[in-house]
C-alpha cells in the first residue's frame, strides 16, 4: 500500500513538471496556437449552418435554434477538451529519434504523452474560452439548465472522454513501430468516427441505425455523450449506458496499449539517433 | 549487483541483429516494394563480451557502423539484444526499471532532449521532475554544472538559438543533473570546434574523477579518448578486436618511434636506410621508424654522423595504431 502512494505520489511530481514544461511548449509558437485556435471554432461554423437551416425551415428533428446554439458552443469547448494530436507527436518523436529520450526517462512514455497533450489542452483552452463566451453572448440564445450534481457528471464524461481519446490515439500511434502510416491510419479512423461522435451533428439527428451504432461506438464518449448529458437530453438508463461504454473502450484500449507496448518495445530500432 | 567482483556492466555474448528492409532505386522498383518486400539481415553486433568495473573509464572505438551506437543502445535499455545477456548496475537494462534508468545516461553528440523552442532550463526542471533530484541537490548540481561547463548566459536562451558547442554544454548538463553513475557517451564531442572539445573533454574528466563514475565512450577524436580512457575497447564489424589499455596497445601495436629529422641539404633515402624503416621523404626532411629501445642510440648516431639541423622523437598518434588494427584483418 504503501509503495502505491509512493508511486503515486513520485508520478504526481512528475507530471507537474512535465505538464508545466507542456504548457511553456504550446505557449511558444504564435501561429500553432492560432491555428489550434481555429481548428477549434469549427463547430460554431457548424451552428450557423443549423440555425440558418432553422431559421428558413423551422425546428429540425425538434431541435430548436436555441438547442443548436447551446449545443455547438459546448461543442467547441469539449471537443477542445477531449481531442487529441498524440499521434502526431508520437510519429514525428519516432522519427526523428526523441522517442529514445522519452525511453530512457524512469517514468513510462504513456505519462510523458499524456503530460504533453494536458499541456496543450489547457493552453487551447485558456484562449478559446473568451472567445466562445463572446460568441454565446452574442448569439444570445445559449442556455444550460444543469444542476450541480449532473455538472458533476459531466466532468466526469469529459475526463473520460479525454482519457479514451488518448489512450486511442496512443494505441494507433502503437502502429509506428511497425508502418510509417500510424498518422494516416488515424486519420481514416478519426474521420469516420467524426459523423458518429457529434462533433459535425447531433447524434438524435442521424438515422436510427447510425445513432444505435454510435452509441456502442467509442468516439461518442468524447464529444455527443457529455453534450447530451449537459443539455439535459438524457434519461438516467441511457446516462448509465454512456459511461459503461465509455469506460468499457477505456479499459479496452488501455489492455491494447499494453500489450501493444510490451511488443512494440521488443521492435523498437531506436532508430534517427 | 550481480556478476564478479565490481563489474558494473557485463556484456557476454551480445547479438543484435536488424531486419532491413532493401530496394533499388526508381519508380519500378518502389512499384514492386508494394507487393513484395526484400529483407536483409544486418548483423550489427555479433558475438561481443566485455566487462568494466565500477569507476572505469573506457574509450569504445570502431569505424562508422562497427556496432559501438547498438552496443550502447543495448546497455542503456533501448534495444533489447537478439542473444546474449547484459548487466548494468545488476540490472538487465531491456527491462527499463525506473532504478536504472534513474542511475544511468546516454549522450547522444548529434541528437539532443532540449526542448528545441524553450530556454535549456525548461528541460532542467522537467528532469528534475522526472528523476526526483530534491531542490537542495538540484541546485548545487546546477551550481556546479553552470561553473564546469561555463552555462551562465545560457540557460535562459532559447535552445534554437544556442550555437552546437553551446547545446552540447546544455545537452550534458540536462544529461548529468540527477548524478548518474554510469554515463554512455556517444560521440559526445561531434562537430564541436577545438576549444569547445576541450571544454567538454575537461569537463567529463573532472565528472568522471568526483564522482567516480563509470563511463563508456566513443568518440572519432582520439584526443577524447587518450584524455579520460586509460582502457580501450575496438570493435568492427559488430565483432571484438581488441580490449585492453591504450599502454599495451600502443607497446603491441606500434613497437617504434618516429624520429623526425631535418638535414642540411637533400636527404636521401639510401644514406638514411641504416638507421631505421624511412617513411617519409619530402626536401631536406624525413621521418624514421626506430624500434623504441634505440631510438636515443639512433637519435645520436644520426647527430653524429649526418648534417642534422634538426631532430625530434615522436610516439606514433593513436589514431595510425587504431587504423592499422583495423587494416591488419
Amino acid at each position: 500500500m504503501t509503495d502505491i502512494t509512493d508511486s503515486a505520489r513520485r508520478l504526481a511530481i512528475a507530471y507537474r513538471g512535465m505538464v508545466r514544461a507542456a504548457l511553456a511548449n504550446a505557449l511558444a509558437y504564435r501561429g500553432r496556437l492560432a491555428i489550434w485556435l481555429l481548428t477549434s471554432l469549427f463547430p460554431l461554423i457548424m451552428m450557423v449552418v443549423w440555425l440558418n437551416v432553422v431559421d428558413e425551415q423551422g425546428p429540425a428533428a425538434g431541435w430548436t435554434s436555441s438547442d443548436f446554439a447551446s449545443y455547438y458552443v459546448a461543442a467547441a469547448l469539449v471537443f477542445q477538451v477531449t481531442q487529441s494530436y498524440l499521434v502526431w507527436i508520437w510519429d514525428d518523436d519516432l522519427r526523428n529519434g526523441t522517442m529514445s529520450f522519452k525511453l530512457l526517462k524512469p517514468v513510462g512514455v504513456f505519462h510523458q504523452f499524456l503530460s504533453q497533450e494536458i499541456g496543450i489542452r489547457l493552453v487551447t483552452l485558456a484562449f478559446l474560452l473568451p472567445v466562445v463566451v463572446v460568441a454565446a453572448l452574442a448569439i444570445g440564445d445559449v442556455q444550460y439548465a444543469v444542476g450541480p450534481a449532473r455538472l458533476a457528471l459531466v466532468a466526469l464524461a469529459i475526463l473520460l472522454g479525454f482519457l479514451l481519446s488518448c489512450t486511442m490515439a496512443m494505441s494507433f500511434a502503437l502502429i509506428g513501430f511497425w508502418s510509417t502510416q500510424s498518422g494516416n491510419l488515424y486519420s481514416l479512423w478519426w474521420g469516420a468516427g467524426a459523423f458518429l461522435s457529434g462533433w459535425i451533428a447531433p447524434l438524435e439527428l442521424l438515422p436510427d441505425a447510425l445513432r444505435s451504432a454510435a452509441t456502442v461506438l467509442p468516439f461518442r464518449s468524447a464529444v455527443g455523450f457529455p453534450l447530451e448529458l449537459l443539455l439535459g437530453r438524457l434519461d438516467s438508463g441511457d446516462v448509465a449506458v454512456g459511461f459503461a461504454v465509455t469506460v468499457g473502450w477505456l479499459v479496452g484500449f488501455a489492455f491494447v496499449f499494453g500489450m501493444g507496448w510490451r511488443a512494440a518495445l521488443r521492435r523498437y530500432q531506436a532508430v534517427g539517433g | 549487483m550481480t556478476g564478479i567482483g565490481t563489474d558494473c556492466i557485463i556484456v557476454d555474448g551480445l547479438v543484435k541483429h536488424f531486419r532491413i528492409h532493401r530496394r533499388a532505386a526508381g519508380l519500378g522498383a518502389s512499384l514492386r516494394g508494394l507487393v513484395r518486400r526484400r529483407y536483409d539481415v544486418v548483423r550489427a553486433v555479433d558475438d561481443i563480451s566485455f566487462n568494466i568495473a565500477s569507476g572505469e573509464v573506457v574509450g569504445f572505438l570502431g569505424p562508422n557502423g562497427a556496432g559501438k551506437t547498438t552496443t550502447l543502445k543495448c546497455l542503456s535499455g533501448l534495444l533489447h539484444p537478439s542473444a546474449g545477456r547484459v548487466r548494468v548496475l545488476g540490472h538487465d537494462p531491456a527491462r527499463r526499471q525506473p532504478d536504472f534508468l534513474g542511475a544511468i545516461t546516454l549522450v547522444m553528440g548529434q541528437r539532443n532532449q532540449l526542448f528545441w523552442d524553450l530556454p535549456a532550463m525548461e528541460t532542467f526542471l522537467v528532469n528534475q521532475a522526472i528523476y526526483r533530484v530534491p531542490p537542495t541537490q538540484f541546485r548545487a548540481a546546477l551550481e556546479r554544472l553552470v561553473v564546469l561547463l561555463d552555462l551562465g548566459d545560457l540557460l535562459d536562451k532559447q535552445v534554437r538559438q544556442l550555437s552546437l558547442g553551446e547545446r552540447m554544454r546544455c545537452e550534458l548538463a540536462a544529461a548529468l543533473l540527477h548524478e548518474p553513475q554510469v554515463l554512455f557517451l556517444d560521440e559526445p564531442t561531434l562537430g564541436l570546434d577545438v576549444a569547445g572539445q576541450a571544454a567538454i573533454r575537461g569537463f567529463l574528466a573532472s565528472y568522471a574523477n568526483e564522482r567516480g563514475a563509470t563511463i563508456l565512450l566513443t568518440s572519432h577524436y582520439m584526443a577524447d579518448v587518450t584524455a579520460l580512457a586509460s582502457r580501450v575497447v575496438l570493435i568492427d564489424g559488430g565483432t571484438l578486436r581488441y580490449d585492453g589499455s591504450l599502454a599495451d596497445l600502443v607497446a603491441t601495436h606500434a613497437p617504434y618511434r618516429l624520429v623526425r629529422i631535418t638535414l642540411d641539404g637533400k636527404a636521401d633515402a639510401e644514406t638514411l636506410a641504416p638507421y631505421g624503416d624511412v617513411a617519409s621523404i619530402e626536401g631536406p626532411e624525413a621521418v624514421l621508424r626506430v624500434p623504441r629501445e634505440s631510438t636515443r642510440d639512433v637519435a645520436g648516431r644520426l647527430l653524429a654522423e649526418l648534417p642534422v639541423v634538426d631532430v625530434s622523437i615522436q610516439d606514433v598518434p593513436v589514431e595510425d595504431i587504431v587504423r592499422e588494427v583495423f587494416a591488419r584483418d
